[in-house]
């Protein structure tokens, strides 16, 4: 394990440096843009960072509970391996009807889910509301 | 993707240019534009016979995407659009291995406006164009629709049956890229799935853009000056295109204002009906727009799988793959909804 600073202290240190110092003295556009896409890119790692072994947890217990022989608990590259396996027999099984999927079933709620947990890191202001146009 | 102008590649297009227009042709510069995973565009200074040209080149880019069409048809396809009337420059020239060999390439007459999403929904300068686009944008796209097999046959490869079950071509395809993936996405397969058995009735075929969206047209402080970007031209549904401009990613962050980020709906479909003499069905409006989030979403996968596994380095492909979750939240979402 390494010492202080911990990888989001690093990534949000960047993100910052890149934003606030750089960016400023950057007059070309789309220079600007990449710059501020970059800036936001390590502050979604950062987020993945700090959450990311509570999501997978709640991922692979949802999987587990879904289909058959899905592992309901493994920590780390096991945990990860095993929410990918897991996801494609769940593809599988949705593309020929094995598993329903029809609104509200418990296919559809896991998925929903787990699509809200995986926004809330990587677009963290997406509107997860279900009416938007009003 | 830089692409370095040499004095070589500069003397092929002057002395094209002077072959296809029969006049004497100078060039002054050529500088690259911003291009597009299927082409590459660059902005030409020439003189023609005398007289000054700012002229736009677009060439083959060494990579396509799916559904993607060449220069030389998408050269074609303009054409149509033009002699229909449609507001976007006549695509002249077409000429082959100007920029790389065996490339199509072909000329635009430089048309000015803006095509950058932000500015387009939310620039200050376009206010008063915003509140005019709807409509006009409408009014194009019954141009283009007005295009059909029956008057342009040659226009794309393959027999078009008539009428053409245009959403059961497409998901065939689409199956095709969601299996090609290095991961499973079991929201496609749940979207991909609803898509296949809520299919609407088969219609006759028209031309669509293919990538009607904002972005894709310039839009000037007086109102829209152009339609751009044909390579996704092809024979479908009207709906298509009447659905893509809605597409989450395409309101850049103006979600109440669903058609391109910069109006509400009723004054597009109204003038689009007006314009073209058809009636909108509000389910078949609704099933495209599920269906081009799907699109959009697998897009934005393909993007960043070009990066990961396809050696194609650029920064800007890593920033779009994980915004699929965006589209199929979107689409699971108007599922649940079950109308727009």
């Amino acid at each position: 394990m390494q010492d202080l600073p911990e990888k989001e202290n690093i990534l949000l240190a960047v993100a910052k440096f890149l934003g606030q110092e750089v960016r400023p003295h950057v007059t070309d556009p789309r220079l600007s843009f990449r710059l501020l896409v970059a800036a936001h890119l390590c502050g979604v790692v950062a987020q993945e960072c700090a959450s990311e072994e509570e999501a997978d947890a709640a991922e692979l217990g949802r999987l587990a509970a879904l289909l058959e022989g899905v592992p309901p608990s493994a920590h780390g590259r096991a945990g990860r391996a095993a929410i990918a396996a897991a996801n494609v027999q769940l593809a599988a099984s949705l593309r020929d009807g094995a598993v329903g999927s029809d609104p509200g079933s418990p296919a559809w709620e896991h998925v929903m889910k787990t699509l809200t947990e995986k926004l809330a890191v990587s677009s963290a202001r997406f509107d997860t509301r279900k009416e938007i146009e009003s | 993707m830089e692409i370095a102008i040499g004095a070589e590649v500069v003397e092929r297009i002057r002395a094209h240019l002077e072959e296809a227009t029969q006049r004497p042709a100078e060039v002054r510069s050529v500088k690259v534009l911003g291009g597009g995973a299927c082409q590459e565009n660059f902005e030409v200074d020439a003189v023609l016979g005398g007289e000054p040209r700012r002229l736009v080149l677009r060439s083959d880019a060494p990579t396509s995407l799916p559904g993607s069409i060449d220069r030389a048809r998408e050269h074609a396809a303009i054409a149509r659009a033009v002699a229909a009337g449609v507001a976007t420059p006549a695509a002249r020239w077409l000429g082959r291995g100007l920029v790389r060999e065996g490339s199509s390439a072909y000329f635009l007459d430089w048309v000015s406006g803006d095509a950058i999403g932000r500015k387009i929904v939310a620039g200050k300068e376009l206010a008063e164009a915003r509140a005019k686009l709807a409509p006009a944008l409408a009014a194009e796209l019954a141009k283009i629709h007005s295009v059909t097999p029956a008057v342009a046959p040659e226009l794309f490869d393959g027999p078009v049956p008539a009428p053409y079950d245009v959403a059961a071509t497409q998901l065939q395809r689409m199956r095709g890229s969601i299996d090609a993936m290095r991961a499973p996405r079991p929201a496609m397969e749940i979207i991909h799935r609803w898509l296949w058995h809520n299919r609407p009735t088969p219609e006759a075929p028209v031309l669509v853009h293919g990538d009607f969206r904002t972005g894709n047209f310039l839009v000037a402080p007086a109102g829209l000056s152009a339609i751009l970007d044909w390579e996704f031209a092809h024979w479908g549904s009207p709906y298509e295109d009447l659905t893509w401009i809605s597409v989450r990613d395409w309101r850049f962050g103006q979600l109440a204002l669903p058609i391109g980020g910069f109006s509400r709906r009723e004054p597009f479909y109204e003038a689009y009906e007006r314009a073209s003499g058809r009636v909108l069905d509000p389910r078949t409006l609704f099933y495209w727009e599920v269906f081009g989030n799907l699109g959009w979403a697998i897009g934005c996968v393909y993007q960043v799988e070009r990066y990961v596994y396809g050696g194609v380095d650029d920064f800007e492909l890593v920033a779009i793959g994980r915004r699929a979750a965006e589209m199929e939240f979107e689409a699971m979402r108007l599922i649940e909804r079950g109308k727009l």
